[in-house]
């Protein structure tokens, strides 16, 4: 049934699409994030929906008078170069036909994130993006949330088969990083019954991060509850509120939950962080010793490669986004990742700078604001985690282009009226005869 | 329960979708129906001004 609703749903949009390469835009990020075919449980999963969604949307893109190219911003040319490097590196992976298949889900990530980026052009249109992008997880979020609450937060919450978010903690990261993006909807949004229904959803949200287990998500949670308490106006408010979801949450968990937790401060005799220590040397010495390439995507977790290093040891995922790129593409695709991610934070914080105080740009300062807390989940989360080419990052940082395009746009449009206004006399002195 | 989630995920995307098509051809800066976005403050329209005294000045 969910089969046959999807398709039909997806296929009736095409001719939208074909007038509207925007509505292609969105619903190609809601199959890549939400991936609602492998929820369907049946045929739906052998169809190519999100090729045939992008290959829709490209051709409309071409005949229509969209932008064909984002806007020539640093973060553009890291993307290219940092793809450029893995096309490259991944015709040296130790195992092309497995690395190359990960390399082709990962070029259409930065492809989509560069669309986004060249068509997005107005408020209409990032504002949509930020909802498909948090309807999308909100999805796994709120049913998590319900699920942990239900079963007493006995099981953990796991994500859709075959995906970048299958596994609790990958699911997990996810979240958090859509919860500063959920914010600025709520901050944004007109229907007060909608604000209020986004900040019940995230409520739910958080808990399902709680009801993961993932102790990197948790650490994660942390992350964004001290940076928000940076970025509100209403501190005592905010600290009341994360108080009033926080405690009762950690109340409620069972027994098993807080002996996981615990495990974070005695991280010596943890069997699943000296994993993780054994996967992030293994990408280490792989890096060093094919410098200055990588062995590909997902090389370093290949048992010949991994038990090279480590024989008798179980091959790991490498558990942190700097060492998998790391093992994966070398010293130099780590340091452009960096820049790309550095770049990401320098750009939000101009937008922040340039917007600040003026009432007009108060929605580009909020939605900077949060894409940067969303960053900062991803970058303290991802640190014990392999999601490195994943969707929300890309979009986080490709959303950073056309934003700051927008600030730059109505902030010199405003200065020049100002200062037209002051040569004309209006401003500065009194205009009218005594 | 699923079912129904699932199927309002998928009626909550395409409603988006229609908000967009409605909404991209708007001036800029103008949004309505279900996803609108909140005026800048500058613009906002204000209440009735309270009575004061001063008024009678």
């Amino acid at each position: 049934m969910r089969d046959i609703a999807l398709v039909a749903v997806l296929f009736g949009s095409l001719p939208v699409i074909l007038r509207y390469p925007y509505a292609g835009i969105l619903i190609w990020t809601w199959i890549s994030i939400a991936v609602p075919h492998m929820e369907a449980w049946g045929f739906s999963r052998s169809i190519p929906l999100n090729l045939i969604i992008a290959a829709t949307t490209i051709i409309a893109w071409f005949a229509s008078k969209d932008r064909k190219l984002p806007p020539p911003h640093f973060i553009y040319w890291t993307f290219i170069i940092f793809l450029a490097w893995m096309t490259f590196n991944s015709f040296f992976a130790f195992k092309p036909s497995w690395s190359w298949q990960f390399w082709d889900r990962s070029w259409k990530t930065i492809f989509l994130g560069l669309f986004v980026a060249a068509m997005a052009t107005n408020k209409v249109r990032l504002h949509a993006l930020m909802w498909v992008i948090v309807i999308s997880l909100f999805y796994y979020g709120v049913k998590g949330g319900v699920f942990t609450l239900q079963t007493g937060g006995h099981y953990h919450v796991v994500g859709p088969p075959s995906s970048f978010i299958e596994d609790n903690n990958s699911l997990a990261l996810a979240l958090l990083m859509v919860l500063p993006l959920a914010n600025y909807l709520r901050l944004q949004t007109r229907h007060r019954w909608l604000a209020i229904g986004t900040l019940f959803a995230m409520a739910l949200t958080v808990v399902s991060v709680v009801g993961s287990y993932s102790r990197g998500a948790l650490l994660g949670l942390v992350a964004i509850a001290v940076a928000g308490i940076f970025r509100t106006r209403h501190r005592f408010l905010y600290l009341a509120l994360l108080a009033l979801v926080a405690i009762p949450v950690f109340n409620f968990m069972p027994e098993s939950f807080h002996e996981r937790v615990q495990t974070i401060s005695d991280v010596s005799t943890d069997a699943s962080f000296q994993g993780r220590v054994d996967a992030w040397q293994v990408a280490f010495y792989v890096a060093r010793d094919h410098f200055p390439l990588g062995v590909g995507f997902y090389g370093p977790q290949l048992k010949e490669i991994f038990n090279t290093y480590l024989p008798g040891v179980t091959a790991h995922a490498a558990h942190s986004i700097y060492f998998q790129v790391l093992g994966e593409h070398g010293f130099i695709g780590l340091i452009i990742y960096l820049v790309l991610i550095a770049g990401a934070f320098v750009t939000s914080a101009r937008i922040r700078k340039l917007s600040r105080g003026n009432p007009e740009l108060e929605w580009i300062y909020q939605m900077a604001s949060m894409i940067q807390i969303s960053l900062i989940a991803f970058c303290v989360g991802g640190a014990a985690l392999s999601l490195a080419y994943y969707d929300v990052f890309i979009l986080d940082v490709a959303l950073l282009m056309p934003l700051l395009t927008l600030a730059r746009a109505t902030a010199t449009a405003k200065k020049k009226v100002a200062s037209g206004a002051a040569a004309s006399g209006l401003i500065g002195e009194n205009p009218l005869p005594a | 329960m699923n079912s129904i989630w699932y199927g309002l995920a998928m009626v909550a995307i395409f409603v988006l979708v229609h908000w967009f098509v409605t909404n991209d051809s708007l001036p800029d800066g103008e949004t309505k129906g279900i996803f609108a976005m909140k005026l800048p403050r500058a613009v906002r329209p204000k209440g009735r001004p309270k009575f004061s005294l001063r008024d009678t000045e």
